[in-house]
C-alpha cells in the first residue's frame, strides 16, 4: 500500500538531495541540476498531497504545470548567466566568482 | 469705467513687467529692456493720476482759512462723494466660506497723492536709468528689479490690510537689498547690503509683532477699521503705545532714523538710481507713511512725543554730520536721513497734513537731486565733490536741475521744501518749542551743506581731495570700507573735462525739476493750500497747523539765507581747501558720531557672547553625536563583513537557516 506518507517522504529525500547539492557543488551546471531537483520534489508534493487529498480539484496539478515552466525558465537564465560567467572568468566554478566579498 | 476701478492696475502692471523681464528681459535687444519698463511705468503713472483726479473730485472740501483761524466746526464746505474713500475688496485666503484675510485696495487722499508720486518718481528714475544704466551688466535685470520693487511699494502704499502692507513692506526690503548689491561684485556693496538687510530686518520684527497683536485685540488687519472709534475703545491706551511704537520702530529701521539710520550711507554702493528712486524718494518715505498709518493708535496711546523728538534728534544730528563728507551722494543720503526726520518731527506735533507734504515734495526733490548727482558722476567720473571740475560750465542742465532741487531742500520761496518745511516747523512751534529750535538749526545746517556742495562741485575747479589724507584710512573694522568716505576712483581726473549727459537723462532731470515746483506750489498759499486741503480729515485732531504762518516763513527763509552766507563765505569767497574744523571734530563726524563703531563694539559683541557657548555645544556635543553614529556604523560594519563572502552558495545557506527559523520560530 503505497500512502502519501510515502510520497512525501520521496519528496523530502530529493529536497535534501537537491540542498545539499546546491551547498555543495562548486559546479555550476551542477547547482543548476541541483535546483532542478529543488523544484521537482516540490512538484512532486503538490501533486501528490492534490491527488490523495483532493481528487477532483486540480488545484495541485496546475502547480505542478507552472513549476514546470517556471523551471524552465529558470534553467534558461541560469545557463545564460552560466554561459556569461565561461566567456568572462573562462571556468564554471562557483569559487570564481567571489568578487562581491565584502 | 472709473480710475478707482482700475487701481489694482496701478501695482499690477509693474508687477508683470518685472515678470517679463525677468523671463526674456535677456533676448531684448538694446535699451528696450528700459524703454518697456519706463512704458509701464508711465501707464501706471497715468492711472495714479486719474485715480488722483477722482479722489480729488470726490474727497470733502474743506475751508481752510476757518481752521487756521479756529473754527473748524464750520469749515466742511462741501461733504464729498459718499463712497469717499473708495474701498475694492476680494476675498483671499478664504476656506469654505470662512472669512479670510481680504484682499483691499483703499484710496484716500493720502494714497492717491503718495501713489501718485510714487508712480511719477518711478517713471522718471526708469528713464534717467536707460541711459544711466547702459552698458552695465545685467541691465534688463536691473529694470526688472526696478518694475519689482515699484510694484511692491505702490502696493503698499495702496494696501488696505495691514497684512498686505507687510507683504508688499518685505518684498520692498528684498528689493533693496537686491539692488544695493547689484554691483555684486564689489566687496563694499555685498557688505552694505547685509548691513542694510540686517537692520531693517531687525527693526521689521516691531512691525510683525505689532500687528499680530494688533490682530489679537480687533480680530483684523484693516486700516479703515483702525481709524474708528469703535475699534480704539477695544484697545487700552497703555497697548496703543506700545503697538504704536512697535510698529514705529519698522519705520525708524526703514526711514532710517536714528538710532537705526545706519545702513542708509552705506546704501549709496547701490547705483545712483537705486539710492534716488528706494533710498530717497519712495522706499524710506514707506516708514513715514506707515506710521501715518497708525497715527490714530499712536494718538490714542499718546506716544507721539516719541516719534517727535526721535525725529527732531535725526533731522538735527544728520544736517550736522553732513557737510563733513565729500561724496556727493553720501551728503544727499545724510540729507535724506534729515529730512525724513523732518516728517516724524511733523508726525510728532500733529502736524500731520504738513509731514505727508513734505513727504512728497521731499520725494521728488532728492529723487531729483540723486538724478542730479549721478548725472554728475557719470559725466565727472568721480563722486568727490573736491574732483570736479567747474561742472556749471560743462554740465548747463544738470546744474540748472540741482540748483531748483537745493533750493527746494533749502527751504527757499517758492521752492517745495520751503511751504513744506516750514509748515512741519510751525507745527513743532506751536506743541514743543524746543524741537522747533531743533528743527530750525537743522535747516541751517542744510542751507550750509547744499551750498557747500553746489560751490564746491559747480563752481570750483577740481582740486585735491582734503578727504583723502593719511587720517581717514582706518575703515570701520567690520566693513573694511577702506577710508570713511573712500571715493571709488583713486586717481583724482584732473584733466578730466566732464561732458552733459544723454537725452534720457536730462529729460528726466528736467521733470522732476518742474513736478517738484509743482507740487510745492500745489500746497502753497497761492494754490489756497489744493494739496493739504485734500489730507485733511474733518475728525483728526489739529491737523493743519494753526498760527503765526507768516512769521514763520520769514525766520525760515532767514535761517536758510544765513546758511547759504556762512557757505559761501567759506568756500566761494574763500579757498575750500583752507576751511578746516578742529581734527577732532571733523574725525568724530567723518566716523558718523562712533554710532557704527558703537553697534560693532558693544552690540555686536553682546550678541556674539552666548555664541561662543553654542558654538562649543556645536561642536563637541551635536557633532559629537554626529560622529559617533558615524564610528558605531562603521565598527559594525568591520565585523558584518565577513558574512559576505562573495559565493553564493554560503547565501543558499543563510537562506536555509533563514527559512528553519522561520519554521522553528512557528510559523508553520
Amino acid at each position: 500500500m503505497v500512502t502519501l506518507g510515502h510520497f512525501l517522504l520521496l519528496s523530502g529525500l530529493l529536497m535534501a538531495i537537491g540542498l545539499y547539492g546546491v551547498l555543495t557543488r562548486r559546479n555550476l551546471i551542477a547547482v543548476l541540476m541541483s535546483v532542478e531537483i529543488l523544484l521537482n520534489a516540490a512538484a512532486l508534493a503538490f501533486v501528490s498531497v492534490a491527488a490523495y487529498r483532493d481528487p477532483h480539484l486540480f488545484a495541485g496539478q496546475i502547480f505542478a504545470l507552472f513549476i514546470i515552466v517556471v523551471a524552465a525558465a529558470e534553467l534558461s537564465i541560469g545557463f545564460a548567466i552560466l554561459l556569461n560567467v565561461y566567456r568572462s572568468h573562462g571556468v564554471v566554478e562557483s569559487d570564481a566568482i567571489s568578487e562581491m566579498r565584502g | 469705467m472709473s480710475y478707482v476701478e482700475l487701481s489694482y492696475w496701478i501695482p499690477l502692471l509693474p508687477a508683470l513687467g518685472f515678470a517679463v523681464l525677468i523671463l526674456f528681459g535677456r533676448s531684448l535687444p538694446g535699451r528696450l529692456a528700459g524703454w518697456l519698463a519706463t512704458g509701464v511705468m508711465a501707464v501706471s503713472a497715468v492711472l495714479a493720476l486719474g485715480l488722483l483726479r477722482d479722489v480729488a473730485l470726490a474727497a470733502p472740501h474743506w475751508d481752510l482759512a476757518a481752521i487756521f483761524s479756529g473754527q473748524s466746526e464750520s469749515a466742511l464746505l462741501a461733504p464729498g462723494s459718499p463712497d469717499f474713500p473708495f474701498r475694492l475688496e476680494w476675498n483671499w485666503l478664504a476656506i469654505k466660506g470662512q472669512a479670510g484675510i481680504p484682499l483691499v485696495i483703499y484710496v484716500d487722499a493720502l494714497a492717491a497723492i503718495v501713489t501718485a508720486m510714487v508712480a511719477l518718481a518711478s517713471l522718471f528714475i526708469h528713464m534717467f536709468s536707460i541711459g544711466y544704466m547702459w552698458g552695465e551688466e545685467r541691465y534688463h535685470t536691473f529694470f526688472a528689479f526696478l518694475q519689482l520693487f515699484s510694484a511692491a511699494m505702490l502696493a503698499f502704499v495702496l494696501a488696505g490690510n495691514f497684512f498686505h502692507s507687510l507683504l508688499a513692506w518685505e518684498v520692498m526690503g528684498l528689493m533693496s537689498y537686491l539692488l544695493i548689491g547689484f554691483l555684486y561684485k564689489k566687496k563694499t556693496a555685498q557688505q552694505a547690503q547685509k548691513k542694510a538687510f540686517i537692520t531693517t530686518k531687525l527693526a521689521d520684527l516691531g512691525f510683525m509683532i505689532g500687528l499680530f497683536w494688533l490682530y489679537l485685540l480687533i480680530g483684523n488687519f484693516d486700516l479703515a477699521d483702525l481709524a474708528s472709534e469703535h475699534t480704539l475703545a477695544l484697545i487700552p491706551a497703555g497697548t496703543a503705545a506700545v503697538i504704536g511704537l512697535l510698529v514705529f520702530v519698522a519705520s525708524v529701521g526703514k526711514s532710517a532714523q536714528f538710532p537705526l539710520h545706519v545702513w542708509l550711507l552705506d546704501a549709496m554702493e547701490g547705483p545712483t538710481p537705486v539710492s534716488a528712486m528706494i533710498h530717497a524718494a519712495t522706499m524710506v518715505s514707506a516708514g513715514v507713511y506707515l506710521t501715518a498709518r497708525f497715527y490714530p493708535l499712536l494718538i490714542h496711546g499718546h506716544a507721539l512725543m516719541v516719534v517727535a523728538w526721535v525725529g527732531a534728534i535725526t533731522a538735527l544730528f544728520a544736517a550736522v554730520i553732513a557737510p563733513a563728507f565729500a561724496d556727493v551722494k553720501k551728503i544727499l543720503a545724510w540729507s535724506t536721513v534729515s529730512q525724513l526726520g523732518y516728517m516724524f518731527l511733523g508726525l510728532g506735533v500733529f502736524g500731520w497734513a504738513a509731514a505727508m507734504f513734505h513727504l512728497v515734495a521731499h520725494a521728488f526733490f532728492k529723487a531729483l537731486l540723486f538724478l542730479g548727482s549721478g548725472s554728475m558722476i557719470h559725466g565727472a567720473k568721480t563722486q568727490d565733490i573736491f574732483e570736479m571740475n567747474r561742472l556749471k560750465k560743462y554740465m548747463p542742465w544738470t546744474y540748472l536741475t540741482f540748483l531748483v532741487g537745493s533750493l527746494a531742500l533749502m527751504g527757499i520761496p517758492p521752492f517745495a521744501g520751503f511751504w513744506s518745511k516750514d509748515l512741519v516747523l510751525h507745527a513743532a512751534e506751536e506743541h514743543a518749542p524746543i524741537l522747533w529750535l531743533m528743527g530750525l538749526t537743522a535747516a541751517f545746517f542744510t542751507a550750509f551743506y547744499t551750498t557747500r556742495l553746489i560751490v564746491i562741485a559747480f563752481h570750483k575747479p577740481a582740486m585735491p581731495s582734503p578727504w583723502k589724507a593719511a587720517a581717514w584710512t582706518k575703515g570701520a573694522p567690520w566693513l573694511n570700507l577702506g577710508p570713511a568716505d573712500a571715493p571709488p576712483d583713486p586717481e583724482p581726473p584732473q584733466g578730466h573735462h566732464p561732458h552733459e549727459s544723454g537725452f534720457e537723462m536730462v529729460t528726466a532731470l528736467v521733470s522732476l525739476a518742474i513736478l517738484s515746483i509743482v507740487v510745492g506750489l500745489w500746497g502753497s498759499p497761492w494754490a489756497d493750500y489744493g494739496l493739504l486741503k485734500l489730507l485733511y480729515w474733518g475728525d483728526a485732531p489739529e491737523i493743519l497747523p494753526v498760527g503765526k504762518l507768516l512769521s514763520g516763513y520769514v525766520i525760515g527763509t532767514l535761517v536758510a539765507l544765513s546758511g547759504i552766507g556762512l557757505a559761501w563765505y567759506w568756500y566761494a569767497a574763500g579757498d575750500p581747501l583752507k576751511q578746516r574744523a578742529p581734527l577732532w571734530l571733523t574725525r568724530a563726524l567723518q566716523r558718523r558720531l562712533y554710532i557704527d563703531e558703537f553697534y560693532y563694539k558693544v552690540v555686536a559683541a553682546l550678541g556674539q557672547s552666548p555664541t561662543y557657548v553654542l558654538a562649543f555645544f556645536d561642536r563637541w556635543v551635536i557633532d559629537g553625536l554626529v560622529d559617533l553614529s558615524g564610528w558605531l556604523a562603521l565598527v559594525a560594519s568591520s565585523f558584518l563583513r565577513y558574512l559576505q563572502s562573495g559565493r553564493f552558495a554560503v547565501y543558499a545557506f543563510y537562506m536555509l537557516l533563514g527559512v528553519l527559523a522561520l519554521y522553528l520560530g512557528g510559523i508553520r
